[in-house]
């Protein structure tokens, strides 16, 4: 893998925000955090909602419907990975022991939650966006202060929200669960991962595969125009699930830093 | 239920490819189930979509249809558990039917994770209750997988049983497809 470059708060104004370089591939993510209502699925459970851009800068084919798109399928697959229960409704994150335990942004059952926003731009792709993207939100997220607020029940009974907002009281989220997603690609009879731009142009189809820190395997979502052998599918999944703790402690080090 | 037209013209603002295209379109009817709003109905639309033309566009031999475009349009009537699978499979047969040729049929199962136990083709209630799924649809006379997604977390042996149980039920599931297939044909050429 090449090697990866990690800042943290460079938006001001995001509760939580990091930058990525991965060779020339280049990823900015925000975290915002506001309060809202929880959804009517899912009453005692925070929302999370990300996006994923691309900067026509990126590249030209970025322009108009294909970046949405692709941003679209990115985004997905990264929201899967952080809340599997997400978009397909039903099980809940906490159950099933990856991701973020969205139980823990309840603050009203049903009436009030946190709902955390990750909004990732890509500033220029150079292969292997899904990485980097998802790397830079772990990142972000592990940096993100959400504020503390209590419940208080006024004279009238009504139930009224109090927010403090001095820096100490807020809290991190925590990260420990959240999955790497890395994308192994087939080139020819080969299985690589970390391609460039340049190279992924040469891989007929792409697997990208969410592991958690003990290499389980959290989630996963396929790409390309070709299909893939079964005894292929399981070395790329393999390999996927032998990067993704090394690459989790190496940014694991530097965050708790 | 699914129909297939083209091949049509590609418009000309796509640009231009020596290979055909699929445009899958996939669209839930208002009581096939239970959504809180239309937003999310129409979320659950275009990932359907996205799934579908990701599993049949390794199938389809689009290389013989330069500059033309193949309209899939998928109509949910009823959603009881494992749509994604079943449209993949309905949408392949439909292509087939439709004359297109295609390198083999593909079928797609879901297989979810319910309490420590494999289910394959999941009704709407397990599905719900499951702690992980797997959707696979495959070409399975040659054993490539055309599209998977796995959500859950999912133990190293359990991925690998899951996998065997989901290709197993590709099979099964392509030669019913297959035999459907020949027997409308046939019906279709008695009947002329």
């Amino acid at each position: 893998m090449r090697p990866v470059e990690l800042e943290l708060g460079v938006i001001a104004q995001a509760a939580g925000s990091a930058r990525l370089h991965m060779g020339a591939t280049d990823v900015i993510v925000g975290v915002k955090v506001e309060v809202g209502s929880p959804s009517q699925g899912a009453p005692d459970q925070g929302r999370l909602q990300v996006t994923v851009e691309f900067s026509p800068c990126a590249s030209p084919i970025y322009q108009g419907r294909f970046g949405e798109t692709y941003g679209e399928q990115i985004a997905a697959a990264i929201e899967a990975s952080l809340a599997p229960g997400g978009r397909g409704g039903g099980s809940d994150a906490s159950s099933s022991g990856c991701g973020i335990d969205l139980s823990k942004l309840l603050i009203l059952r049903g009436k009030t939650c946190w709902m955390v926003f990750v909004d990732a731009l890509v500033l220029n792709d150079d292969g292997n966006v899904v990485t980097a993207v998802s790397a830079a939100t772990l990142a972000a997220l592990r940096d993100t202060r959400i504020p503390k607020v209590e419940v208080v029940t006024d004279a009238a009974g009504e139930e009224e929200l109090e927010l403090d907002d001095s820096p100490g009281s807020a809290w991190r989220l925590d990260v420990g669960g959240v999955p790497l997603v890395l994308t192994a690609s087939q080139v020819g009879a080969q299985c690589v991962v970390d391609l460039t731009a340049a190279e992924e142009r040469c891989a007929t189809s792409g697997l990208h595969v969410a592991v958690n820190r003990a290499g389980q395997v959290c989630g996963v979502t396929m790409t390309g125009r070709k299909g893939i052998d079964s005894s292929m599918l399981l070395l790329m999944m393999e390999t996927a699930q032998k990067l993704g703790p090394v690459l989790w402690e190496q940014l694991m080090k530097f965050l708790t830093r | 239920m699914v129909g297939v037209f083209g091949p049509r013209q590609s418009e000309v603002k796509l640009g231009f490819t020596d290979t055909g295209r699929l445009n899958c379109e996939v669209r839930y009817t208002s009581f096939a189930a239970a959504r809180a709003s239309k937003a999310e109905q129409g979320q659950a639309e275009a990932a359907a979509a996205q799934a579908l033309s990701q599993a049949l566009e390794a199938s389809a031999q689009l290389e013989r249809f330069p500059k033309a475009v193949f309209d899939v349009s998928a109509m949910v009537l009823e959603a009881g558990g494992a749509d994604a699978a079943v449209l993949v499979t309905a949408a392949s047969a439909a292509l087939a039917d439709a004359g297109v040729e295609l390198h083999d049929l593909v079928s797609a199962v879901q297989v979810v994770k319910c309490g420590g136990q494999l289910l394959l083709d999941p009704s709407l209630e397990e599905g719900g209750a499951a702690e992980g799924s797997l959707l696979l649809a495959a070409m399975a006379s040659t054993g490539e997988v055309t599209h998977m997604e796995v959500r859950g977390r999912w133990g190293d042996g359990e991925l690998r049983e899951g996998l065997e149980l989901a290709l197993g039920g590709c099979g099964q599931l392509r030669g019913a497809v297959r035999e459907a297939l020949l027997a409308g044909m046939e019906e279709r050429a008695g009947g002329a």
